[in-house]
């Protein structure tokens, strides 16, 4: 974190960026029939059966992603926009075997409406009460011993299935009301990836799930301002934005996300639709992304670099006199 | 390299990622990153998180001899990073880089990455990390960066104050937006003075923007929205999850601005008071503005706030605004669609805007006037598009006077009948018809000081005077939601301020700044996400920060109650439970003077009342002596 040298808005931190920070966990494995006991948030209980997959391959299942490809549209209807012919997906995840042998596996997405409280920004005890899943599977791979490989799915949603994400400035206007469970809030969905089997399809190796949502966003030069500008689902985004830095000078919050959700919300109680991360601080953690998917906020996010000449300045000016303390 | 493809894959699945960027003000071109890794970025993002645009800085410098490359950086330039005349917001392209150079404001910058300036915390914040001798010695008049304390310093003091020069031949005079409203009696005021002038600047930075969106801007990021540390810049809420003026200035900037019986009204279909057809054109009376008449409408609340409608089903998310400088109005769309939605087949809507004057006493300064807006022929408002009002400016009605002002955005059916208010707004503003937003300040700082150079120093003098304002009152009620946390329950508080037109022997004024604060005694300083603290604070104090941070309430910080109005605000909060059966959440009101008022709260959940009781400035806490702070010994050096 470049700011821990000090800035004109923060105090240098002697030796901030040294030392573990944000969640850390220790990982075993003993070969390819060993009980699982990786960290909590990667390896976790296959959801049908609520065991851990023991006597499986070590195949484990990271960076879960759904992309919107294309939003389909039906030029011939008189309510024609983006997605009123549904959606294109792709899901994509890699897969780790730690194995001392290659598998052959069978991905599995299954994809339902994320419902959540609309008082309460807490969804993770919220039941999921519709459930509309498709079962698709790709050919057997074989993962090499020790490389990550990364499958994916092509995913459609019918347009009855089909409620956009908007930022949550769009929301407040919104005469769109088709689709199921329209709330106030940016509709999400849950994604569960599967690896199993593709012989015994009751043996699950890993599991893993995210909330993801379905938008598609570009960016264009318009002439008229003469900068680059954003469309969200076809729609120009008009940006009001907040510069973030991260939740706290020695990364106390990392892992809160009740912090995350309570910095947020007060972003999108200032009706700003956007906040840029900035490249001084950190690539933000999960929970403020989670954050922001579902309070409807968009995220500018910077790589960990800043300017020359006030990196210069800021060394000499500021931390060479911290150890003076 | 490797770890930017971990970070992209991390963050590549969620919907809110609009934008990645290299970094901040890379640059020169093509040196800084070296191309290598510039060039690794952007194919590993097109690989990893397909469809995300890249782009590689946030800003590099306009090289006047090409054309400025939008592929390579969002902007040609950042900032400015110092408070400016609010009207040049509205008025001028660039506000502040145009200032300081004109040539700023022939410059397209139509994604602006960072602009934004000074944030002062309210007092109790500060109290958490300033000593109060340090307190004692708030900024004075006119100081620059390095002339406060050195704990001012160390937390990153940023002066309010804009150089104006109209003569060259003169020296500039330097504008102090804090001492407008003094002179102060302490650091109370001089904290209050603060926020109402951030409110005031970034009010008009959101709403300036927004006036040109999509003719000179397509984005805004305010520098900085929040802050990892309690600093004195960069912060529109403070880093223990505290709101500034400046964040109740934005929120007011870019919200539709209803009241609760506004929104209420929409709710059941009902026209908003004081619209009811009178006419042709539905004519406001003068209780419609600043507050709802009372108190009958404030005598109790009743009914559990939960049981209250939280959201309209229907929100227009317009907002009205006034320039402060030119006094003409427009109409901000910020939805996804026209409004309305659909024309009526008996014709478009009539919208006018209406704006009343008043002085600070509440008396009128003129008649309510009225513009009309959105055009007799289309009475649509685009999407992210402001629409001008028809008819030319409002009229400043009463020069070198503070004035209030409040506007209403009121749509009639095309069938006509009652007009309902679909947004409001409000300004105080000092100056003449010629410049309301001329240059005040109390002193003369430099020798170029524009002879027209009213100054809110009335505002202070309101609350300084005798009697003070201890006639607002609340009344409130809250209800608990618990969240199985078994720890935690979010509280839901309905409270009514109401601001008392009875006076002890003065006439009748305005309350202004009128401020509430949720505390809960019993849990002080450990409030769940900022953490404990409260070994980090500087001196114990029999006040503790009992604050319940963050508070969400539904307005706050109001600029302006009339004398026999009130506002109902609404509020939630996840609170501490203790064992105590009883949750002894108190509400403080604060306008010109402080004022505590218990709404008290045995363990009875359904709503009750509460009652207010005279109130007076608590002292500031006594000087403590410090060991071993470094905070002083470190900052001489640098």
């Amino acid at each position: 974190m470049q700011s821990a040298a000090g800035w004109d808005w923060v105090a240098p931190v002697s030796d901030r960026n040294t030392g573990l920070w944000d969640r850390v966990s220790l990982g075993l494995t003993f070969g390819e029939h060993s009980p699982s006991t990786t960290e909590s948030d990667i390896t976790r209980p296959d959801v049908k059966t609520g065991s851990y997959p023991c006597a499986a391959p070590r195949m484990i299942l990271t960076n879960p992603a759904v992309f919107t490809e294309e939003l389909l549209r039906d030029s011939n209807s008189s309510t024609d926009q983006p997605g009123s012919s549904g959606a294109r997906l792709r899901a994509v995840v890699s897969v780790l075997n730690l194995a001392n042998a290659a598998y052959a596996c069978e991905l599995e997405v299954q994809v339902s409406i994320r419902h959540e409280s609309s008082e309460l920004d807490r969804d993770e005890a919220q039941p999921i009460i519709t459930e509309s899943s498709k079962i698709y599977s790709v050919p057997p791979i074989r993962a090499a011993l020790g490389t990550e490989t990364e499958l994916s799915l092509d995913l459609f949603l019918a347009p009855k299935d089909l409620t956009l994400w908007w930022p949550h400035t769009f929301l407040g206007d919104d005469s769109d009301t088709t689709g199921p469970g329209l709330t106030r809030r940016p509709h999400l969905y849950t994604a569960i990836f599967s690896l199993r089997n593709p012989s015994a399809a009751t043996l699950v190796y890993h599991s893993t799930s995210l909330a993801f949502g379905v938008r598609a966003v570009d960016s264009f030069y318009d002439e008229t301002i003469q900068a680059r500008a954003f469309t969200v689902n076809g729609k120009p985004l008009y940006i009001e934005g907040g510069n973030w830095i991260t939740t706290d000078a020695m990364l106390r919050f990392a892992t809160d996300r009740e912090r995350y959700r309570e910095e947020v919300a007060l972003h999108v109680a200032m009706g700003l639709n956007l906040i840029r991360v900035w490249g001084g601080g950190i690539t933000e953690t999960r929970g403020f992304y989670d954050a922001c998917d579902r309070a409807g906020i968009f995220v500018y996010q910077e790589f960990w670099m800043t300017g020359t000449l006030l990196v210069v300045y800021f060394l000499l000016c500021n931390f060479l006199m911290t150890p003076r303390d | 390299m490797a770890n930017v493809e971990d970070t992209l894959k991390r963050i590549r699945g969620h919907p809110s990622l609009l934008l990645i960027g290299g970094g901040n003000e890379l640059y020169p071109v093509e040196l800084n990153p070296p191309s290598d890794i510039s060039s690794f970025m952007q194919e590993a993002t097109k690989r990893i998180a397909p469809g995300t645009p890249f782009i590689l800085s946030s800003m590099a410098p306009q090289n006047y001899s090409k054309p400025f490359d939008w592929g390579y950086a969002m902007a040609p330039q950042d900032g400015n990073y110092g408070f400016n005349l609010i009207g040049d917001y509205f008025e001028v392209r660039n506000p502040g880089l145009a200032t300081a150079d004109p040539a700023w404001g022939e410059v397209p910058i139509g994604f602006q990455p960072e602009i934004g300036a000074a944030s002062v915390p309210t007092l109790r914040s500060l109290q958490r990390f300033l000593r109060s001798a340090a307190l004692s010695q708030y900024p004075a008049e006119g100081a620059q960066y390095d002339e406060v304390g050195a704990a001012w310093m160390f937390h990153k003091y940023e002066p309010m104050l804009t150089t104006v020069q109209n003569d060259t031949t003169l020296d500039p005079f330097v504008y102090d937006h804090v001492y407008a409203y003094g002179p102060f009696g302490g650091v109370d005021a001089w904290a209050m003075a603060a926020n109402m002038a951030q409110y005031q600047q970034y009010q008009a930075l959101f709403e300036g923007f927004a006036g040109k969106a999509f003719i000179w801007y397509g984005a805004v990021i305010m520098w900085k929205s929040q802050s990892p540390w309690p600093a004195l810049r960069g912060a529109l809420y403070d880093s223990f999850l505290a709101t500034t003026g400046g964040f109740w200035g934005t929120r007011r900037a870019t919200s539709n601005g209803l009241t609760f019986t506004d929104q209420l009204a929409l709710w059941q279909q009902d026209a908003a008071p004081g619209f009811k057809a009178n006419g042709t054109l539905p004519r406001p009376p003068a209780s419609a503005f600043f507050g709802e008449p009372g108190p009958a409408a404030f005598q109790a609340i009743d009914q559990s706030p939960l049981e209250w409608p939280r959201e309209a089903p229907a929100r227009p998310n317009l907002h009205v605004q006034v320039s402060p400088k030119s006094l003409t109005c427009a109409v901000v769309n910020r939805g996804q669609h026209e409004y309305p939605p659909q024309l009526s087949s008996s014709g478009p809507s009539t919208f006018t805007v209406w704006a009343t004057w008043r002085f600070l006493n509440g008396s009128a300064a003129a008649d309510p006037t009225f513009r009309s807006v959105g055009g007799e022929a289309a009475g649509r408002f685009a999407p992210t598009t402001a629409t001008a009002c028809d008819g030319g400016a409002f009229v400043w009605p009463a020069s070198g006077q503070t004035l209030l002002l409040e506007v209403a955005l009121v749509q009639v059916s095309p069938a006509g009948g009652e007009g309902v208010v679909v947004s409001r707004n409000g300004y105080w503003l000092s100056g003449t018809s010629a410049n309301p937003d001329a240059v005040a300040g109390r002193a003369n700082i430099g020798s170029a000081r524009p002879a027209e150079a009213p100054s809110y120093a009335d505002i202070g003098q309101l609350r300084s005077g005798p009697g003070g304002l201890q006639d607002v009152q609340v009344n409130g009620s809250y209800a608990l939601r618990d969240i199985g946390d078994g720890t935690y329950q979010d509280v839901t508080v309905a409270v009514d301020v109401y601001h008392d037109s009875a006076t002890d022997g003065i006439s009748p004024r305005a309350a202004l700044w009128v401020c509430v604060t949720l505390l809960n005694p019993v849990t002080a300083v450990a409030n769940r996400s900022t953490g404990d603290f409260g070994e980090d604070d500087l001196e114990p104090r029999s006040d503790q920060d009992a604050r319940v941070l963050p508070t969400m309430w539904s307005d706050n910080c109001l600029p302006a109650l009339l004398p026999g109005t009130g506002r109902r605000l609404m509020a939630t909060a996840r609170v501490l439970v203790t064992a105590q059966a009883s949750l002894p959440l108190r509400v403080e009101v604060s306008a010109a003077r402080r004022c505590q008022v218990d709404t008290a709260s045995p363990s009875v959940s359904p709503p009750r009342l509460c009652s207010a009781v005279p109130c007076s400035l608590p002292p500031l806490p006594a000087l403590r002596a410090l060991l071993g702070f470094r905070m002083e010994r470190e900052h001489k050096t640098c």
